[in-house]
């Protein structure tokens, strides 16, 4: 709770367009012994302007800081006085003084300072103060970390993170269902180069990642072992493995799950000729036979001389297509698991499709190219065919295929398959369109190889088991296709389950090398989570963020609201179902505060009360003609708000009579903020957030989804109050839209306006 | 004696993720970016493929997590000079080149427009020219103008000295570092046209290659976003993207620089989008749309105004009256090789590591092309397309387990 | 092209082709740079890259009848541009090495052709036979080198009459018997591969057309070759081969002249004078041989420093180049070498270099249908009859179009 704010104006940044003192004036007035300094600087982002601050901390004659000038997203540095000094910027450049449009369309005069911009600098100013006395510095939930990563899964991907774990200093768990570790590498004969110069297939060396996690004493392995239930939270996760039927309770601090793939129902290979001819096989059941030391065609055992690896699917898979489309456009009748016994259960959605097949494309390209080597060690004039669409060897593999088609045996084209038939004998038959030898050909083979289509693990069962009030599994994976995989370019390990990460081939298809990478990179996560929490500091998008939200449970309703759409599922009931919030889970959005119609919840340093008072800092003139109209804006900032700072600096302007607030999502936006602004006679509220839906760009996954939602109910209460319901909008802009978003606010006001004034202007 | 930081060279996508995992487990963190700005590359990009979401908002989110981390450090226009030592600790010096500006954001964006020197604007590709005092893009971070001594009129000299927030004198500095261990994130460069003798060699003014297209569709680009043709700036109604141009190519780059496939499938869509009735032509040797990108092409491919041809575009030639462009090429499928005109071509250029040609005082192998294939035995790991070519998504995994090879090396001692 | 082919790889086919010249052709991944990349291919169905992925698939029927490997004069302008260093360019000259082999028996001497291994087998016939000669007329003259009157005439030693001229008559009745056989071969060939195509609104030419359409732009000027290639080295080639050409040529006159007035002065005498040896150096016919080796000599340096040049990664020369460019040269040198001796009246050098030269001559002429130099024979049918059936349009007779690359 600031008491002696201290508020300090840069008078380099605002340029003598705002007549300062007047403002200082106002302040002073109005706030009296709360803004215990008002000074201005000629140039406040400096040593200097440092050390003057600094200087009245020390002397104990302020606690807080509240900085007018340019936006907060510059000068950071200037303005940092440690974690427990509360410092807010007020931006009265970007957001105020460069993107003033006067309503008489006169420019700015150095020395005048129109009255519409007075009215929106000492808003904003008010707004600062108020914001600073609504908050508090918070203070860290330290979570006790237990300092052990639990991996789940023993194949390439998860022996790598483990031992990358435990290279770091931590202890590990690793978790694998079979009874042997090596998972699908233990069952390669050799896979694809894995570094320079990228030119021959050799053996894994699997058994040498096991051996080196067998050897390591800060790694525990249990084989024949399932996860079977995940409580808790990050730093203070609680584990339940069942090793061969056994239970054992863990404490687990952050976990990795690299459960990776099984092989795709082979329904979708029947058109090429899979169970039908004896002689058509997969790429995986081929790999089993050289592991075993011998190809052999299943019809006849013989050492086949003419292999083809069929890449080019054609339209082979189309009526499949066709089949999932129209399920989807139905969903009476969901597209159900090929296992029997898993059932549906709670959030967890099995994901069955073709699509596996497609997704593999550089998998199978690269194993075409490797098996088709292959033949000549078992068969040295053997001939291999790889006929693909698209040789799917993106990057430096391209190497590997200049080393591997530079064989006389192995032979591609392009084309796509338009028929398998028997050629008699257990031979097949394969008809070729758009070769690249001039016409369309058939080639008899004496075995035919088809992909092998990888599916996520995660597509088939809910592996992590959580004891979530949301359910066991990832939510939405369904948006993946089932993979485990992050929704962000930018930021491919986030998931919606904080301190658990995904690596390997449950999150992609992806070859050894790759997943190498991958595996250390989730390590790493993993690592940083279950330490922030222990430094009781939020991670990613928010990192280092110290606040979290706080319950007043006395109010608390059970409404279930916020424990439904906590994004990351951070809140559980109890039997009475209260929320109980787990910390380490929450990545400070503020989504259960927007969504608490009892306002319980709340941030040390952003809160409802917070919002509620920088609205009412807003001066709504009696009459529009006198002062012109107002209308808030609740802007994303991690969005629009700097798409708004941009807009500004490329010389665009709006009306002056929007007032600008950011909030940390627009999830975290309480309906009765709007109400407020209304009931006051605001004329009209916008909200400003983030592209949702399959692509959402939203950075707390369902935020301005939520709140596009919530505008029903708010829709009702100003149908109650008798304002029209277009006065509250929200719209969707990308950080990039900076030439847009100016418009989009001048069309809202130039709309509201002719509503006419909110009736409730003047009570 | 063991040290517990971390040097990352390079301040693009890749560094910016290795910086910042390894700080947010706690470590001490140096960033060292040779440009004013950080960002790197997908600081020029309009959108990333898949999603076609701008590269600003995680690049938002990374700065404000750099900007809130004691625990990073970061330097631009600066280069390392030199490194001794052994993994564990090393001497790290770094040369830092005067930005000559205010230490604070100042708004010089009037005083640069008054500016009468101009140089040609790298960051565009040469598709504007650039003021002696500027900023990249209005987005740019750190967001504090550089001010380019050698591009100054004798007029502007004057009245620079004038302000007294600027510096002329300001004399490039020398400082040491010493970290642990180092990760290299130096990233790409675009493959340089001149090379490609027989697609225009860079000479035909509506050829261009695909980071120009980038910036032609970029709002902050030099045409606000609206892809127009150089010569005229009109318009274009038939565009065909050359794949490979320069990769999978022995003479240029013998590795398939993994994004180009996309890129141009991307860069159809904003042509479609711009102009519902332009024509959009790839010429391929393969689509390379790995794994769920197999979503996007497919939802992209299914535009019937958008065409996708096997066969390699091997001759590119200007016609002189119209400006626009003729493409020989045979269409592999077909069997024929025939000459098409096309209003603008976007030369899909490879990307080549930035170490080729100019590697750093630093003793880490490198194979033929200038990727680096060493190193971890010192301490000194690659991320991101320093190793090899990769997306942004792949960059930021690199990134990340580069981090984590970082933290462990620094951990164990 | 709907209905499907049956392909039928054939890996020792591949495997011969990489003997010969083809060594990397495996590493062609179907860009079609080399198509567009050559100046000669046509519109339709061009090459080199059709050729490439045939090889690659050795699919022999194909590529055997292929009349396209003969319009190519191997510029390696698609070599230099390949992306993966197939080299087209080789594999194309090693095409139509594997033709000089296969198209006509005995294919015995093909393969003799075809390695060094064989070459002593190639010099021991005309070695043993000229030598049988030599050692009886040796016995018959008392001496190996007989000096008549101060003077050498290499007749005393190998008379015409009834060595040498019925030797190589006989010799060249046999090249002439087995060329007609090569050209029926090549010519069932590309009937069967062939459709006669003709663009829109072009002229379907008449064989006469066809025939001196081919002389006028290949043989005699070597224009079609000048669209071939821009590199130092293409021109090399070009000068080199038009010079060597013309060498013969001049070479082929005197020899003609020689034999017409040998045999037909025995009917008429007036005019055997006219070609009898050893001609004094006024004589025009002297005069025609000499500049005749000139021009061989020149192009011959032009040819072998070209081949020298050559950057390996690029492309390479096979025995084939090399065996033809040895066969020349020594030809050549002993020829101009037998007449200095001769002048200089060096008997044993002189009688030995003609000797040699004896040789080589017979070796380039009796295996002419199975050596590269059998393309001039070869080639010429191909380029006719690519001609006639409009694979190769008749510039005159075509009609711009954008769609249409001119050739």
């Amino acid at each position: 709770m600031a008491e002696k704010i201290g508020l300090y104006f840069d008078e380099s940044s605002l340029g003598g367009f705002l007549d300062l003192e007047k403002i200082a004036e106002s302040v002073k007035n109005k706030w009296g012994d709360l803004c215990a300094v008002i000074e201005t600087h000629p140039r406040l982002a400096s040593a200097d302007g440092k050390a003057k601050i600094q200087a009245a901390l020390d002397a104990g004659t302020i606690d807080a800081v509240c900085v007018c000038g340019p936006t907060p997203r510059v000068d950071w540095e200037f303005f940092d006085f440690g974690e427990n000094v509360l410092v807010d910027r007020v931006n009265l450049r970007e957001q105020c003084v460069l993107s003033y449009l006067d309503p008489d369309g006169r420019e700015l005069v150095l020395g005048q300072t129109p009255e519409a911009l007075h009215a929106m600098a000492l808003d904003y100013v008010n707004m600062g103060v108020v914001k600073l006395q609504k908050a508090t510095v918070p203070e860290a939930e330290i979570v006790e970390s237990v300092k052990t990563i639990l991996v789940l899964g023993g194949g390439w991907t998860g022996l790598t993170s483990a031992l990358d774990a435990a290279k770091a200093g931590h202890d590990v768990v690793l978790v694998e269902k079979e009874a042997a570790l090596g998972g699908a590498a233990a069952k390669m004969y050799k896979t694809i180069p894995l570094a320079h110069p990228y030119e021959k297939a050799h053996p894994t060396g699997v058994e040498d990642k096991i051996a080196a996690v067998q050897a390591d004493e800060r790694i525990t392995v249990f084989t024949s072992a399932k996860l079977t239930s995940l409580s808790g939270m990050p730093g203070k996760f609680e584990a339940v493995v069942s090793v061969n039927k056994e239970e054992q309770t863990l404490p687990i601090g952050s976990v990795i799950i690299a459960t990776g793939w099984t092989a795709g129902s082979n329904e979708y290979l029947k058109p090429l000729g899979y169970g039908t001819l004896k002689n058509v096989v997969t790429a995986a059941e081929f790999e089993a036979m050289a592991k075993a030391g011998r190809i052999a065609r299943p019809t006849d055992g013989e050492t086949p001389e003419k292999v083809m690896f069929l890449l080019g699917f054609g339209d082979s898979l189309l009526p499949f297509a066709e089949a999932e489309k129209a399920a989807a456009e139905n969903p009476e009748e969901p597209v159900k698991s090929d296992d029997d016994e898993e059932v549906v259960k709670d959030n967890f959605h099995a994901v069955k499709t073709y699509r596996h097949l497609p997704y593999t494309s550089e998998l199978a390209s690269v194993t075409a190219l490797k098996q088709a080597n292959y033949l000549q060690e078992f068969c040295p004039q053997g001939q291999s065919y790889i006929v693909y669409e698209h040789m799917m060897v993106p990057g430096v593999n391209e190497l590997y295929y200049k080393a591997a088609q530079d064989n006389p045996g192995v032979m591609l084209t392009k084309g796509f398959v338009v028929g398998v038939r028997d050629g008699g004998s257990g031979d097949v038959v394969v008809n070729i369109k758009d070769s690249l030898l001039g016409e369309n050909i058939e080639i008899k083979a004496d075995m035919v190889v088809l992909p092998t289509a990888m599916v996520p693990t995660t597509a088939q069962d809910s592996v992590l088991k959580l004891q979530y009030r949301q359910g066991q599994a990832f939510p939405d994976l369904e948006l993946f296709d089932g993979f485990a995989d992050s929704n962000y370019i930018c930021f491919p390990y986030e998931t919606r389950r904080t301190g658990i990460y995904a690596a390997g081939c449950v999150r992609q298809p992806m070859t050894l090398a790759t997943a190498e990478v991958d595996a250390a990179g989730a390590a790493l996560k993993a690592v940083q989570c279950l330490e922030s929490s222990n430094r009781g500091m939020a991670v990613h998008p928010r990192s280092g963020d110290r606040s979290y939200p706080r319950f007043n449970l006395l109010r608390c309703t059970q409404c279930k609201r916020c424990t439904e759409e906590c994004p990351f599922g951070a809140l559980d009931e109890d039997e009475k179902g209260n929320p109980v919030p787990n910390v380490s889970r929450c990545r400070r959005c503020g989504t259960c505060m927007g969504a608490c119609p009892e306002r319980v919840i709340f941030f040390d340093d952003y809160n409802v009360d917070q919002i509620g008072s920088m609205i009412k800092q807003i001066d709504v003139p009696d009459e529009i003609e006198e002062g012109g109209p107002r209308f808030l804006i609740l802007a994303c900032e991690n969005d629009a708000y700097p798409a708004l700072d941009m807009a500004a600096i490329r010389g665009k302007k709006w009306s002056p009579y929007v007032r600008i607030i950011p909030v940390r999502c627009l999830g975290s936006v309480n309906s009765i903020w709007i109400a407020d602004a209304m009931s006051k006679g605001n004329d009209g509220c916008l909200l400003l957030g983030c592209k949702y839906g399959e692509d959402y760009q939203c950075h707390f996954v369902k935020g301005s989804e939520l709140c596009n939602r919530r505008m029903d109910n708010i829709g009702e209460t100003l149908g109650k109050l008798g304002i029209e319901t277009e006065r509250v909008q929200q719209m969707q802009v990308a950080i990039d839209e900076y030439d847009k978003v100016p418009g989009m606010i001048d069309e809202f006001v130039a709309k509201i306006t002719e509503l006419g004034p909110n009736p409730f202007k003047g009570y | 004696m063991s040290n517990n930081s971390i040097l990352v060279i390079g301040g693009g996508f890749s560094g910016i993720t290795a910086a910042l995992e390894a700080a947010e487990v706690g470590h001490e963190v140096y960033l060292v970016e040779k440009a004013p700005f950080l960002g790197g590359r997908v600081m020029q990009l309009n959108k990333y493929f898949p999603k076609l979401c701008p590269p600003s908002c995680g690049l938002e989110i990374q700065f404000q997590r750099i900007k809130k981390n004691p625990n990073v450090k970061f330097f631009t226009m600066a280069e390392v000079a030199a490194v001794s030592g052994e993994a564990g600790s090393y001497e790290v010096t770094v040369k830092i080149k005067p930005r000559h500006t205010a230490p604070n954001n100042v708004d010089y964006s009037k005083l640069a427009e008054s500016l009468t020197g101009e140089t040609e604007n790298a960051f565009e590709f040469g598709l504007a020219s650039r003021k002696p005092l500027y900023v990249d893009v209005p987005f740019a971070f750190p967001s504090r103008y550089a001010l380019d001594g050698s591009a100054l009129s004798d007029s502007d000299r004057a009245k620079l000295s004038a302000d007294e927030t600027i510096d002329l004198e300001e004399q490039e500095k020398e400082i040491t570092l010493s970290v642990g261990s180092i990760v290299v994130a130096t990233g790409w460069k675009p493959y340089d046209v001149t090379k490609l003798t027989n697609l225009g060699a860079g000479e035909i003014t509506n050829c261009i290659s695909n980071m120009q297209m980038e910036r032609l569709a970029s709002a902050n680009g030099p045409t606000s976003g609206h892809i127009l043709r150089p010569s005229d700036g009109k318009p274009p109604k038939r565009v065909a993207f050359v794949q490979c141009a320069g990769s999978r190519d022995e003479n240029h780059l013998g590795y398939c620089s993994y994004i180009c496939c996309m890129a141009s499938l991307k860069q159809a869509v904003y042509m479609r989008e711009q102009y519902p009735d332009a024509e959009v032509v790839v010429y391929y040797i393969d689509l390379r749309t790995p794994g769920r990108y197999d979503k996007f092409a497919e939802k992209v491919l299914a535009d019937d105004k958008l065409k996708a041809v096997k066969g390699k575009v091997a001759e590119v030639a200007r016609d002189k009256a119209s400006e626009d462009v003729w493409l020989t090429v045979e269409d592999a499928i077909e069997g024929n090789k025939s000459k098409e005109r096309f209003d603008m071509v976007v030369l899909a250029t490879g990307m080549q590591p930035s170490l080729a040609g100019t590697p750093l005082p630093l003793d880490v192998e490198m194979d033929e092309e200038g990727f680096i294939i060493g190193g971890e035995d010192k301490g000194i790991f690659a991320a991101g397309c320093a190793k090899q070519p990769l997306d942004v998504m792949k960059s930021a995994q690199s990134g990340t387990g580069a981090a984590m090879k970082a933290v462990q090396t620094v951990r164990r001692r | 092209m709907s209905k499907a082919t049956r392909i039928e790889p054939d890996l020792q086919f591949i495997k011969e082709l990489q003997e010969v010249g083809g060594a990397d052709l495996k590493k062609c991944y179907q860009c079609a740079t080399c198509s567009v990349a050559c100046p000669l291919s046509p519109a339709d169905n061009p090459y080199p890259r059709k050729e490439m992925v045939w090889a690659q698939w050795g699919l022999k029927d194909k590529l055997v009848s292929d009349i396209d490997i003969w319009l190519c004069h191997n510029c390696g302008t698609c070599s230099d541009l390949c992306p993966r260093g197939a080299k087209p360019g080789d594999l194309l000259a090693a095409l139509r090495n594997m033709a000089y082999r296969n198209l006509v028996k005995p294919t015995a001497i093909g393969k003799w052709m075809s390695s060094a291994a064989y070459l002593p087998i190639l010099v021991g016939i005309p070695a043993v036979i000229i030598g049988i000669i030599w050692m009886i007329r040796a016995a018959m003259l008392g001496t190996f080198f007989p000096v008549v009157d101060g003077e050498i005439v290499y007749g005393n030693l190998f008379p015409g009459d009834f060595t040498i001229d019925p030797l190589f008559g006989l010799t060249a009745v046999f090249v002439a018997i087995s060329f007609g056989v090569g050209i029926k071969n090549l010519l069932d060939g590309f009937k069967k591969s062939v459709t006669p195509t003709f663009v829109v609104g072009y002229k379907k030419p008449s064989l006469k057309d066809a025939v001196v359409a081919t002389l006028k732009d290949e043989i005699l000027t070597h224009k079609k070759w000048k669209d071939c290639g821009e590199e130092p080295g293409d021109e090399e080639k070009f000068k080199g081969h038009l010079t060597l050409f013309y060498g013969f040529v001049a070479c082929f006159i005197v020899t003609s002249i020689v034999a017409v007035s040998h045999w037909g002065g025995k009917l008429f005498h007036f005019i055997a004078p006219l070609g009898h040896t050893p001609m004094p150096l006024w004589s025009p016919v002297k005069i025609l041989a000499n500049i005749g080796a000139v021009l061989l000599l020149v192009g011959l340096t032009y040819l072998t420093r070209r081949r020298l040049n050559q950057d390996p990664d690029k492309s390479t020369s096979s025995y084939y180049d090399w065996y033809l460019l040895g066969v020349i040269w020594v030809v050549t040198l002993t020829g101009i070498l037998s007449e200095i001796f001769r002048l200089a009246g060096v008997a044993p050098l002189a009688f030995t270099t003609y000797y040699v030269h004896l040789i080589s001559v017979f070796m380039l002429i009796a295996y002419l249908p199975w050596s590269k130099l059998g393309h001039l024979v070869y080639r010429t049918t191909a380029l006719i009859y690519a001609r006639y059936v409009g694979r190769l349009p008749i510039e005159e007779n075509l009609i711009e179009d954008d769609k249409i690359l001119v050739i």
